[in-house]
């Protein structure tokens, strides 16, 4: 098995969660991430923050279930923010249009500053 | 003139296997001159060929392998990966992904790889093949992103 494992770990500040996000984001990852965000519900965060600093790999499988969450979030009236991804797979999220549904931030400052 | 040159992987129908073809890919690429970013380009668009081929070509069976055929040329990086056909002929058409739709659950949310592969490289698609002669998925890189072709 050459993937990473997906980790997801939830840490909160003052009025948001955040996820740090490790290792390879692919389907298989799907429990860690939905966890950890149903986790940060649990603290009515405004807003709830994907961090993909810690990540190297993510593929369309891996998409979709970020897809996927956002819009169970949507259903929520939430909406999730994404930062820490390298500048390929910004591009990568903007080709399947994904800035539509979740934000896209260039670093931790600028998605807590959004709040 | 410089030589062609080819190189070959065959790699199980396993998910993260795709990351060696990646690997590979990469090293020639970076060896023919390719920018950083045109590089994350092809390792993204080899990985999804290569998941295409594991888990539609062969149908996620371990025992059916996946070859990845590189070949250098003057001009240009091909990239042909080959699946056994296990899921039969691929379909005609590769529609691009409706986020909205996906939203509203009218659309699978996954089915993008092929789309995003055709997003980040010159060429991309399956070449015609004998029946039961399984798949052939194509990826042109050229040397100079000036004579990318879209």
């Amino acid at each position: 098995m050459l993937n990473k494992p997906t980790e997801a770990r939830l840490r909160r500040t003052d009025n948001a969660a955040i996820i740090d996000v490790s290792g390879d984001v692919t389907e298989q990852g799907e429990q860690a991430i939905k966890g950890a965000y149903v986790e940060a519900l649990a603290g009515d965060p405004r807003r709830v923050f994907l961090n993909f600093g810690d990540t190297e790999y993510i593929n369309t499988s891996g998409i979709a279930v970020l897809i996927s969450l956002v819009m169970e979030a949507g259903k929520a009236g939430r909406k999730v923010g994404l930062y820490g991804m390298s500048a390929h797979y910004k591009k990568v999220f903007t080709l399947v249009r994904l800035p539509l549904y979740a934000d896209m931030f260039e670093s931790e400052g600028e998605a807590l500053a959004s709040l | 003139m410089e030589a062609e040159r080819v190189v070959e992987l065959e790699i199980p129908s396993e998910l993260g296997y795709e990351k060696m073809a990646m690997q590979l890919s990469a090293a020639l690429a970076q060896q023919m001159g390719f920018e950083p970013e045109r590089i994350d380009d092809l390792k993204t668009a080899v990985s999804e060929a290569c998941l295409n081929a594991i888990e539609h070509g062969n149908q996620l069976d371990a025992e059916a392998h996946v070859v990845i055929r590189l070949q250098v040329d003057e001009d240009r990086l091909l990239v042909d990966v080959y699946d056994q056909g296990r899921g039969g002929p691929p379909p005609a058409e590769f529609p691009e992904p409706d986020i909205n739709r996906k939203m509203a659950g009218q659309e699978e949310t996954r089915r993008m790889g092929i789309y995003v592969i055709r997003q980040l490289v010159d060429e991309a698609g399956f070449v015609e093949t004998p029946p039961d002669g399984g798949n052939q998925f194509r990826i042109v890189m050229l040397r100079c992103s000036g004579e990318r072709g879209e």
